[in-house]
Order: structure tokens, then C-alpha cells, then sequence
């Protein structure tokens, strides 16, 4: 799962590094803080000097957003030693935090939607004495929006909760900035962005430290760590792993040992089962073909959400249904299950139509879901652990009493697989650790003894060692010829352990892979809408106008495939498609000489046309403004052609179209 | 890098875009008074008029502290107990304590305020559920009317009172008048001050507010001290316009006043609606009863359908809202 070349392409892009020799502006030392019984945080640190953008890393659950919420006042410590620029202080509410130049962005909990726009970023000026004056508050927070997203679009009389969520994230960090705080903490900013959102919202913090602030970058993406980050701190269940460790002493296999505790992230997903799955299974896999259709999904379609997604889903595979925020996962799966009523398409439900879909039917049908957020959509809070599990299944199946009694073994028997201590049973569900509350909820599941599992966001909040145990039940499941249905905004997660990712942007299915073929950067690559890639579809747009009948695409390489994102076909026969994935040997560029496996010769791009067969083709590395290499951009004629193209005109149109 | 304006659209766009809802309320308003005065002769006199506008000034005042606490995303059902009981120390005040027309007024609107206070205190400090809190304070209030003016209705109240009650200026009821200047202060207080900013932003997203630094606390007491002490006022207004004070002034009145913001386009779950919106729907309330009156419509029937009324308007709210 770890990507060879990002590492090399970000090295142009990279910030320069903060004085070592610093001294530190902000240290939080020796930070606790418990949730009911368990410690979330015991006795960590975090030291901040002015011009970095320091890394605070870790798994899900391992504290990372606490202490990130603790010195911005959002939480209180149950102990701290905070101290600002030399003096100690106390932060106990969000205004004292901001009162001491603390910012934070949070991931877009923060706005009020029916604000507007400006109200929104100048949220804290409503709380301060004095008029209120609307011109000059409009006035101010057009400034600081300008600042950090100078592309514009974005309506400052707009309500807050129309807009899309990149935006909301630019109003967001505009809204951090209004405080002009020294430092500012961005708490997983990147999960609702496209890659071209990151990276300008990449260029709105490195012009951040150039006005000498302290960022903090919240996040589990390593690429974007390794990309912008330095130092890094590491948290692992509620520890340091490491404190402000130099990038440059990392690499990505160090990173993921740091963060997970153990060899290789890819065990946390089966004992190495996904590599092993690559080697063992032949090109085809022909196991896919002897299982049975569990679940067919034709041209779903929930407006606005939700437009066009198909997929099929197969007996005992777990297929991931990968995308950004906002691609419509979520309401897919609704749909499915049937707790919102689908506008049209058609589902296909063990070979029967499945046409009024309720929860209650899909329970009987044996279809089951974990909802995306467990506190408000899962656990029923005041019941205990027993009957939370027994909840689907008396639902789903009345009768006169519980029939609490007479389904006991059967939740023994769950309990075990789960691998959850029996004493648990008659606990109340909040006082568990998030971790053992997702298995109850996966046992309410179990309980009705699915054929097919949706799992929405099941990792959420869950820490590492309960990660590896759900990985394992889920695994079993598997094995067993359960279907599943795996929604993750992880895309690392999703690689790791499904067989088949579906890619949804924008409400449509965009691609549809073996995981085994894909890597974190370049699913996140598909999954970006295609508004966001406009720059290079205009690119593409204006290639194909200059060399008319010529087909012009956005491709990567890597692993001996062609992986393409946008192509206007104008000849034919290029051997692959736009969202597709194919060996290069079989494709019109298979004649290009590589460096690496990612990388084409320099000669090879820069040089003259390729001829394979009927057809010269002709590549260009594209990169964006900070030198990032967003893969290739090509050209493809049939050979022959009077006008066959200038390697030196089209190179130049490439570059001038930059990031 | 490249600059560019963010976009502004014209102030006529955003005007028009912001009032869409007012603008389809005024429609209905027409509308409903079209239908009126085709279906009754009787409608457009002037008689009828000035009684209409007389009848809008009670709800109309109570409906605007309604406005503010449910904007917060919280309810006041203590209004018409508040009502009552604020009324009822008028007439007490100035019959029985000798306090003078000034004293009792103080009185009256002191009470008023308290009793909306309380209220306040146990939602944002005590942590009560807003609807049991003041469910507590309208039982409470009505008890007391009974207790304090041992049932029977009180006719003693300051001249000024009186006056209020039947003073017209260039034909139109000064009660009225009066109402039109309260609803402008509260239009300017919600969209032009610090105050009213945060009353929204409480009622879209209280934690975003919490974190911006705003006194969530304070504010929302401030919107039940609001709606109590407009309660009283309104209770002010009614005396003089009967000119007496009964034990059962005001039952009711704070389902009238919730029904008029929701009909205005104002969500329970705050954050969304307007003071004018408001206005309309208090309108629209007082339109349907005063037609059904004129069409000489059963009285037991009126309730079934104003009820009827109440549900068409939020289900064509909310078709506009998915559209």
C-alpha cells in the first residue's frame, strides 16, 4: 500500500524547513485528559516553533484530535502544562484560546449554515462589544477570504450551508485567520478536498509560514504529510511515538511503524493477505467467476446527492465504495438499505428485484447495515449491551414478548466471534470504549444472520488494536461467503481490505477496480470530481483543438499499468479507456521507454513520437505550480499524418497550461 | 497569483433572493384578503378594517418574543400564562397597591420579565428542555392569575391604558401603530446588531457559536426575558382594548403566537426565519378568523380549520424548499 513515487515527486514542492535551532513558541507538555474510563491522551507533548507546519499524525483514536482540541480550548485538559512564547498559560475555553492566538479548523463542524458566508468568518466579532457594523464586517471578511482562496467564487452573502464543501473549508480557515492568530491548527482539512483543492490549500499555508505563523496539520494522509510537513509528532493510543522528529530522518515505511506499532501498515489489514492475494491469484482471478451475485445496483439515482451508480456485488467479496465527501457513498447505501426512497434505478437482491426497500424488509431479506455515525445513528444510549445487539432482530421479527430469552445463545455465540468478554453483556453501551461499541453494533448486525453487510465508515473513532480485530471478523465473514459493502473515507483502508473498489465522485460511478491494482494517490486521483480537474480538461480541450482527430488524455503509470483519468478519444484504438486500468504492454504506449515503473526516460518524453503500430503517441510529465508531478499528459495519431506533432509545441502548451 | 473579485451580486438580487420567502408570504396575505373581500361584502368595510387590526396587535406583539426564542431553537409556551398574569398585576397593582399608572405598568412588564427570566435561567443554565421549562411557567402563571385576582376580572386600570386601547390616529388604531414600530425595532435589532446576529447563529449551529466566543447563555436568557416582558405588553394592549382584565386573558395565546412563526416560514429547530415572516403569518392567522367570522361560520368549527390552514401552509413551505 505505500506509494513509491510520491515521496520524489513532492521532494520539488517541499517547504523549507523551520530553524532547528528555535526556539519553541508553543509547548504543551505532559497533557492528560479521559473520557468516562478510558484515557484518550496520558501525558503527551507537542512543541510548535513559528514557520513550521509540524505534523501531529496517527491512527484513528489515538488522540490526535484531542490534543489538537485541547489547545485550541476546545476541550479541557484534565491536566496541562501549556506555556506561549515562554509564559504559561491556561486555556480552558475556545476565547482564551483565541484571546492567545490560537486557531483551529475544524472539519467543517464549525459553520452555522444558515449564515452567511461573511457572518460565518466573522463569527467571533458577534461575540465582541460594540455596533455591528455590516459594510465594514462584509469588507473585512472579503479580505481575509481573498487571502486564502484567491481563485474567488465564493458569494460572501451566501448562506453558509449552500456552498460546497471545499468552499466551506476555505471559509473555514478564512474564519481561523479573522482571529489573526499565531497559531493555527487544521484538523484533518484535506478528507472533503480534491487534490486540487489540497494543494491550494496547501499554498494558502505555505504563505502562512512566510508571515512566520506556527501551523499544525492534523491529518492520516502520509503523501501529504511527507508533501508539506516538518518536524513530525506521532501519538499511538494515547502516547508519544515520537516528538518533532525532522522529516527528513522518515520515510514512509519509519512513518507507518511509528504510527501503528508494528512492522508494516499491511498486516493491520489481514497478515499480509493483501499481498499475498496479488501473488497467489492469476491475472483474471478466477475465483470472482464461480461466485454468485449477491447485490446488483443499476443507475441508482437519489437527487442531489446521488445520480448514477451501478455496481455488482458478489457473494463473499467485500467491494469498497470509495470516494471524497460528498460523492454520494453514504446516500447510496442508504438507499440500499432502504432508509431514504430511492428516485430510480433498479436493485437486484439475491435475483430478485428489490423494489420497496425499507430497514425493516431489508433485516428480513437479510441485508444488513452499521450506519455511518454511531452515536446518533447506532447505539441506543440507555440500553445495556445486550439488548443494543438484540435490537435489529426484535425489530425485524415480532412477536408477543422480547424473545430476549430464546435468542441468548445465539448472542453468546456472537459475542465470542467478536471476541467480546460475556461480563460486557449486561454494561450500558456508553460504557464501552468506541472500539467495543462498533463491535456491538456489528453484532446487532450479525444477529439477524446477514447474507450481505453494509459498513459505513465502520473504523471511525475505533483504535488501532480494535481496527486489526474488526479487520480480522470482517475477513472471516468474508471467508464465509458473506457479502460486504465497505464505505471509508480512508482510502489506505479501503485498498487494504477489500477485493473490488467502486469509485463514486459526484453522485456517478467514475471507475471500478481490483484493489489490488491501485495505490492511496492515485484512487484519490479518481475519485476527484471533474469539475475540480478543470484546468486539464481545458488543457485536453485545447490540445484536441490544435491537432484535430488526434486523442488527447491524463494518464499515470505504475505497476506495469496505464491508469487513465480523462480522455477525448479522437482516433481509436489507444488500447484503454477514460477511468480505466491496463497493462501498458497492451496499449498504444506500451513502445515508451521508462526510467522506473512510474516514471518515463526523459529522452522518451521530451523526445520524438513513439510509433506502436498504426499510431505515434507522444507524452509530457504535467505539474502543477509547485513542481508536483500530477502524471502524464499524452497525444495519440494515427502515423503518417502531414501535421504529426512538434515534441517541442506540444511540450510548450503542457508546461503553459501548468498546475 | 490571480486576483479576483469575489462574487457580489447586485443589491436588488440579494434583496430579492433574501425576501423570496416574505415576498411569497405578502402573496398569500393578498391573496387571502382578495378571497376575503370577494366572498364578503362586509370585509371591506371600514368597520372591519379597524377591527382587524385591532385583533393583530396581541398576537402580533406575543408572536414576536415567540419569534426570538424559537429562533434560538427553543419554545415559549409560558406566553399566555405570562399574559395573564402580567395583566392581572395591572389591574392589581393599580387598584389595590396604589401604585400609580407608571408603578403598575412597571409592574406589569416587571413581571412579565421575570417570569421570562426564569424561564431563561432553567434552559441555559439549568439545562432544562425549553419546552418543559416553560411548560412548568404556564401552568404556574395561569394558577396564579386564579390565585392572585381570586378569580374574578379586574376593571380598574391607569387611563393611559384605556386610551391605548381606543386612540386612532388618521383612522388607524395607535395599538396598531404601535405594533408596526415594535416589529421595525426587532427587524433592525435581529439583522443590524451583534445581538440579533448571534440569536441566528445560536439557533444554526449553537456549538460553532459556543466556540466563536459568543455568550450563548446570556443571549438565549435575553430572548426569553424578551418574550415574557413582550408577553406583558401584550397583555398591556389587550386590557386596554377590553378594558377590563380576566382571569382566562391569554389562553391560548402561545399556540397563536408559535403558529404565526411557523406559518412564516420560521424551523423549530431554529436558525432559519424572519421577523417579517412572522408578521405575515400572524396576519394570515388573523385573516382566516376574521373571514370565518364573517361568513358567519360555525365557532367550534374555526379551530378545525385554522388547524387545516396551519398544516396546508408548512406543507407548501416545504414543497418550496425541496423545489
Amino acid at each position: 500500500m505505500i506509494s513509491t513515487d510520491s515521496p520524489a515527486g513532492a521532494g520539488a514542492g517541499r517547504t523549507p524547513a523551520a530553524d532547528p535551532e528555535r526556539p519553541s513558541y508553543l509547548e504543551a507538555d505532559d497533557v492528560h485528559k479521559s473520557f468516562g474510563g478510558s484515557k484518550a491522551l496520558d501525558g503527551v507533548r507537542l512543541h510548535l516553533r513559528k514557520g513550521e507546519i509540524h505534523a501531529l499524525v496517527g491512527a484513528n483514536g489515538a488522540g490526535k484530535s484531542t490534543l489538537a482540541r485541547i489547545i485550541a480550548g476546545h476541550l479541557p485538559a484534565d491536566r496541562a502544562e501549556i506555556s506561549i512564547g515562554g509564559r504559561r498559560v491556561r486555556i480552558q475555553s475556545p476565547r482564551d484560546a483565541l484571546g492567545l492566538g490560537v486557531a483551529m479548523v475544524t472539519q467543517q463542524l464549525s459553520l452555522a449554515p444558515h449564515l452567511s458566508v461573511a457572518e460565518n468568518i466573522m463569527l467571533a466579532e458577534l461575540a465582541k462589544p460594540g455596533r455591528l457594523r455590516r459594510r465594514r464586517l462584509f469588507e473585512m471578511a472579503g479580505e481575509f477570504l481573498e487571502a486564502v482562496n484567491p481563485a474567488g467564487g465564493i458569494d460572501l452573502s451566501a448562506e453558509a450551508g449552500k456552498l460546497s464543501s471545499a468552499h466551506r473549508q476555505m471559509v473555514e480557515i478564512a474564519k481561523a485567520m479573522s482571529q489573526n492568530p499565531q497559531v493555527i491548527i487544521f484538523d484533518e482539512p484535506t478528507t472533503s478536498l480534491t487534490p486540487f483543492e489540497t494543494e491550494r490549500l496547501f499554498e494558502a499555508m505555505e504563505s502562512l509560514i512566510r508571515q512566520d505563523k506556527a501551523l499544525v496539520f492534523v491529518s492520516h494522509r502520509l503523501e501529504e504529510i511527507f508533501t508539506i510537513c516538518d518536524p513530525v509528532t506521532v501519538l499511538r493510543d494515547g502516547h508519544n511515538a515520537c516528538s518533532s522528529v525532522g522529516i527528513g530522518s522518515l520515510d514512509q515505511s519509519g512513518l507507518i511503524r511509528l504510527i501503528s506499532g508494528r512492522e508494516l501498515g499491511g498486516d493491520l489489514y489481514g497478515a499480509g493477505e493483501a499481498a499475498g492475494r496479488i501473488a497467489a491469484d492469476p491475472p483474471g482471478r478466477p475465483r470472482d467467476g464461480d461466485r454468485g451475485t449477491a447485490l446488483e445496483v443499476k443507475h441508482l439515482s437519489l437527487p442531489p446527492k446521488v445520480k448514477d451508480v451501478s455496481f455488482t456485488l458478489r457473494k463473499g467479496e467485500i467491494l469498497g465504495l470509495a470516494g471524497l465527501v460528498g460523492a454520494g457513498r453514504s446516500e447510496t447505501a442508504r438507499a440500499i438499505f432502504g432508509l431514504d426512497r430511492r428516485a430510480g434505478g433498479e436493485i437486484i437482491l439475491g435475483g430478485k428485484p428489490y423494489t420497496h426497500n425499507t430497514p425493516r424488509e431489508s433485516y428480513r431479506l437479510r441485508l444488513a447495515m452499521i450506519p455511518e455515525d454511531r452515536k446518533t445513528q447506532g447505539a441506543i444510549p440507555d440500553f445495556t449491551v445486550r439488548e443494543n445487539v438484540m435490537l435489529g432482530r426484535s425489530a425485524a421479527f415480532p412477536g408477543f414478548g422480547t424473545g430476549y430469552a430464546g435468542l441468548l445463545p445465539m448472542v453468546m455465540d456472537i459475542i465470542g466471534e467478536l471476541r467480546l468478554d460475556p461480563r460486557n453483556l449486561r454494561k450500558f453501551i456508553l460504557d464501552l470504549s468506541g472500539g467495543m461499541q462498533q463491535k456491538v453494533m456489528l453484532g446487532r448486525a450479525l444477529l439477524v444472520n446477514p447474507e450481505i453487510l453494509i459498513l459505513d465508515e465502520p473504523t471511525q473513532g475505533v483504535d488501532i488494536g480494535t481496527r486489526s480485530d474488526i479487520y480480522a471478523i470482517l475477513r472471516r465473514l468474508a471467508a464465509r461467503g458473506i457479502s460486504m459493502l465497505f464505505i471509508s473515507s480512508d482510502f489506505k483502508e479501503v485498498l487494504g481490505i477489500c477485493d473490488r473498489v467502486v469509485v463514486l465522485a459526484e453522485g456517478r460511478k467514475v471507475a471500478e477496480f481490483e484493489a489490488a491494482i491501485l495505490d492511496e494517490e492515485k484512487l484519490t486521483m479518481f475519485a476527484a470530481p471533474r469539475t475540480s480537474a478543470r484546468s486539464t480538461y481545458r488543457l485536453l480541450q485545447a490540445l484536441g483543438e490544435r491537432w484535430p482527430g488526434a486523442s488527447i488524455y491524463w494518464v499515470y503509470f505504475g505497476r506495469g499499468k496505464v491508469y487513465c483519468f480523462d480522455l477525448l478519444d479522437g482516433c481509436g484504438g489507444l488500447g484503454f479507456g477514460a477511468g480505466a486500468v491496463v497493462d501498458r504492454g497492451s496499449t498504444c504506449l506500451a513502445a515508451l521507454e521508462m526510467e522506473n515503473d512510474s516514471t518515463v526516460a526523459e529522452g522518451s518524453a521530451g523526445g520524438s513520437p513513439r510509433a506502436h503500430g498504426s499510431l505515434v503517441s507522444l507524452v509530457r510529465p504535467r505539474r502543477n505550480a509547485r513542481g508536483r508531478r500530477l502524471g502524464y499528459i499524452g497525444l495519440t495519431l494515427p502515423a503518417g499524418r502531414p501535421d504529426s506533432p512538434c515534441p517541442e509545441e506540444f511540450a510548450g502548451m503542457v508546461e503553459r497550461w501548468g498546475g | 497569483m490571480p486576483k479576483s473579485e469575489p462574487i457580489r451580486p447586485s443589491l436588488f438580487r440579494r434583496a430579492w433572493n433574501g425576501a423570496q420567502l416574505e415576498l411569497r408570504m405578502l402573496g398569500i396575505v393578498v391573496l387571502l384578503a382578495g378571497a376575503l373581500s370577494l366572498a364578503s361584502p362586509h370585509f371591506r368595510t371600514s368597520v372591519n378594517l379597524y377591527n382587524l387590526m385591532d385583533q393583530t396587535v396581541t398576537i402580533g406583539i406575543a408572536s414576536i418574543g415567540a419569534s426570538l426564542v424559537i429562533l434560538t431553537a427553543g419554545i415559549d409556551l409560558s406566553v399566555g400564562s405570562v399574559l395573564g398574569i402580567s395583566a392581572v398585576l395591572l389591574g392589581i397593582s393599580f387598584g389595590g397597591w396604589g401604585v400609580g399608572a407608571a408603578g403598575s405598568i412597571a409592574v406589569c412588564l416587571g413581571a412579565g420579565a421575570a417570569a421570562g427570566g426564569i424561564s431563561g435561567l432553567l434552559v441555559a443554565k439549568a439545562g432544562l428542555a425549553p419546552f418543559v421549562a416553560t411548560l412548568g411557567m404556564m401552568t404556574i402563571g395561569r394558577s396564579q392569575c386564579y390565585v392572585m385576582s381570586n378569580a374574578k376580572s379586574i376593571s380598574t386600570l391607569p387611563r393611559f391604558v384605556e386610551d391605548l386601547g381606543n386612540a386612532e390616529f388618521m383612522g388607524v388604531p395607535v395599538n396598531f401603530l404601535c405594533l408596526i414600530a415594535f416589529y421595525l425595532v426587532t427587524w433592525i435589532f435581529l439583522n443590524l446588531s451583534k445581538t440579533g446576529r448571534a440569536i441566528y447563529a445560536i439557533g444554526s449551529n449553537e456549538e460553532a457559536a459556543r466556540l466563536a466566543g459568543i455568550a450563548v447563555d446570556r443571549v438565549k436568557i435575553l430572548c426569553y426575558v424578551l418574550s415574557g416582558a413582550g408577553a406583558a405588553v401584550a397583555g398591556i394592549f389587550l386590557a386596554g382594548r377590553i378594558l377590563s382584565v380576566d382571569v382566562v386573558a391569554g389562553t391560548g395565546m402561545e399556540m397563536d403566537a408559535i403558529a404565526s412563526v411557523v406559518i412564516g416560514g420560521g424551523s423549530l429547530t431554529g436558525g432559519r426565519g424572519s421577523i417579517i415572516g412572522t408578521f405575515m403569518g400572524v396576519l394570515v392567522l388573523v385573516l382566516i378568523r376574521n373571514g370565518l367570522n364573517l361568513m358567519k361560520v360555525n365557532a367550534y368549527w374555526q379551530g378545525t380549520a385554522v388547524g387545516l390552514v396551519i398544516i396546508a401552509a408548512l406543507l407548501v413551505e416545504r414543497l418550496f424548499r425541496k423545489g
